[in-house]
């Protein structure tokens, strides 16, 4: 067996995992589709009572509905793999286990992520996907190169997500508690993502710092791919941004699990 | 060859304290103050292959520590660890391949799944080839009667059922070495005994060489040769449990029922004058406790059943928990009254 199969094998046992809390997924996918509902008629509010728009309706009811349906911020079953069972993990000292065993740790927590993404792709981000297209009326992808580029962006997007967890998972180390830091880490991802609101409505100040942040690689570039304001070269310019922002997210994980690997084998944990 | 070397390892943890009074906690956040525990202290030994060893200590006294170090979960901070001819700690991934751990206390299973996915998790992990993960799971599942139980969700099995589960899960990768930390608290007496007799078996027929922690002496007996007792972070005995018994555990006892415990008692006090000799009587009954080395037993014996009448007799020699009690409690040499003749004894 090579890694690559291992490492599927690995995936595959996590698919498996997650596939038994299928009430847990019914209920994410419910929370989902209130909280798409909820944003919904916010806009609806403002597009009524406003006369300066910014992007078309259409444009902007697509971006938003789709950050809902891929959203990265959400304290979602895809964000419980590196976050969520690794520090559980570290505070009962289970991590000594993994620590024996000859897949690396961070490792298996991405092989574990992976498993858990794409189930949830499957029983949450999809149907809310075509739940919108078929209730909302939202617009598909403009066309081919729009849509590849939006998965790409998404795969990407992952990476970046899974990174960051895994940054944010590490506070666990020192703290032996990783919610506070989860909760932070929600709200600066709602705004410094572009989730909720697109960069175009904040203040120029504000976009000109955003747009060179991590955070952008986890929606704003995706959704703005997929509505067809980033397309030809801009687009692929844009995919290696995020893609930059993916591998340093990644090293400064690895960098940081390393300290933190140190600090198990001379402290104790 | 060793499998194992411990050369003057010790382990010393860094702990941070708080500081006293009312603004400590406070304070301790920005300017922590930290002391230093010593867990092990200064540790030697080595272990051949296919040897089986028990492991012994008090709570706290370095055992998990020195498993933790062999295993390469922890780092010494003094000394020299080879385990299988490298350092543990230093290829963590390629010392993984040849050892198998099981903690009693935890649980490497997957807790919502049926067993047989923890094994395939196992497998990716240790990238084991197909045929040899078939064989090595019947055959193992045979032994230790678990096949019934390899589609069960983990959390459905009870303890017992789980910690054979947790032991096959550690030798599905064919370790040289396997390293055990109380692979029996909470069980029963029969699935004590299924486990130990599995143990048995691997380390007589595959060589497995064996460590093992335990709080039960039973254990002992049935799996290990050899016993290494550690407090307080050092090693303070390493020999044979037979060893013990036969130099520390010198205190006998003679119990009696009859009608007339009196005569016995004045029979019984010839004897007296000798350390440790010591008569009580409940009853009807009449219980002798002496030090072997110091009375003849079979002389008291027969002055004994001369005088008096036994209707039951009864003889014990001194509880081999009892004792190990004592040497955690007093140290090894309150126990030890003769100095070892043969190898291995006091360190």
């Amino acid at each position: 067996m090579n890694l690559m199969q291992r490492l599927y094998g690995l995936a595959w046992i996590s698919i498996r995992e997650r596939l038994h809390f299928r009430f847990d997924f019914f209920m994410t996918l419910i929370s989902n589709l209130m909280f798409s509902a909820l944003f919904y008629m916010v806009w609806r509010a403002i597009y009524t009572y406003s006369d300066v728009h910014v992007m078309s309706w259409q444009v902007l009811i697509t971006y938003v509905m789709m950050g809902q349906a891929i959203n990265f911020s959400r304290w979602s079953p895809a964000d419980r793999a590196p976050v969520y069972s690794a520090s559980t993990r570290i505070r009962t000292g289970d991590i000594a286990l993994d620590l024996v065993r000859p897949i690396d740790f961070q490792l298996r927590r991405f092989t574990e992520a992976i498993g858990f993404f794409s189930v949830e792709m499957l029983w949450v981000n999809i149907p809310s996907f075509l739940l919108f297209i078929i209730v909302l009326g939202i617009t598909p992808p403009k066309d081919i190169f729009s849509a590849i580029g939006f998965l790409i962006s998404l795969l990407i997007a992952f990476i970046v997500s899974f990174g960051l967890n895994s940054i944010v998972m590490m506070i666990s180390f020192w703290t032996t508690n990783a919610q506070g830091a989860q909760i932070a880490k929600k709200a600066i991802l709602d705004i410094l993502s572009g989730t909720l609101i697109p960069f175009d409505f904040f203040p120029a100040a504000l976009k000109a710092v955003v747009v060179h942040l991590p955070f952008q690689g986890m929606a704003y570039i995706p959704l703005s791919i997929y509505t067809g304001k980033l397309t030809g070269m801009a687009m692929v310019q844009a995919l290696f941004e995020q893609l930059g922002w993916a591998i340093v997210m990644l090293m400064i994980s690895r960098l940081i699990w390393m300290q933190a690997s140190k600090r198990i084998t001379i402290y104790g944990g | 060859m060793p499998i194992i070397e411990v050369d003057h390892v010790n382990k010393v943890f860094k702990t941070s304290v708080r500081r006293e009074g009312r603004f400590g906690t406070f304070i301790s956040l920005f300017s922590p103050v930290t002391r230093q525990v010593t867990a092990v202290e200064d540790i030697s030994f080595t272990i051949e292959k296919g040897e089986s060893v028990a492991y012994l200590g008090p709570n706290g006294a370095g055992k998990s520590t020195t498993i933790k170090m062999l295993t390469g979960i922890l780092e010494p901070s003094g000394g020299n660890i080879l385990v299988g001819g490298g350092k543990p700690h230093r290829n963590r991934i390629h010392n993984s391949y040849q050892i198998g751990v099981v903690f009693g206390q935890r649980s490497q299973l997957l807790f919502d799944l049926p067993v047989r996915d923890s094994y395939e998790m196992l497998r990716y992990m240790y990238g084991i080839p197909h045929a040899h993960y078939r064989k090595n799971l019947s055959e193992f599942a045979a032994v230790l009667e678990v096949e019934q139980l390899l589609d069960r969700p983990v959390r459905t099995l009870s303890l017992g059922q789980r910690m054979r589960c947790e032991i096959l899960a550690a030798l599905l990768h064919e370790p040289d070495i396997l390293f055990l930390d109380e692979p029996t608290i909470g069980l029963d007496v029969i699935a004590k005994e299924r486990i130990r007799s599995f143990i048995e078996q691997i380390n007589r027929e595959k060589q497995v060489t064996i460590l093992l922690t335990t709080h039960d002496l039973d254990d002992i007996e049935r799996l290990c040769s050899r016993l290494m007792i550690i407090d307080k972070g050092n090693l303070i005995y390493d020999g044979s449990l037979g060893y013990i018994r036969e130099h520390f555990a010198t205190e006998r006892r003679i119990r009696m029922v009859m009608p007339d415990p009196a005569a016995a008692t004045v029979t019984a006090a010839r004897f007296e004058g000798n350390a440790d000799f010591r008569v009580s009587v409940q009853e009807q009954m009449i219980e002798i406790t002496y030090d072997h080395r110091q009375i003849d037993t079979s002389e008291l014996l027969r002055t004994l059943l001369s005088t008096c009448n036994p209707r039951d007799l009864a003889m014990q020699d001194e509880n081999i928990e009892a004792l190990i009690r004592r040497i955690y409690q007093d140290g090894i040499n309150a126990v030890h009254q003769q100095p070892p003749r043969t190898a291995g004894g006091i360190r």
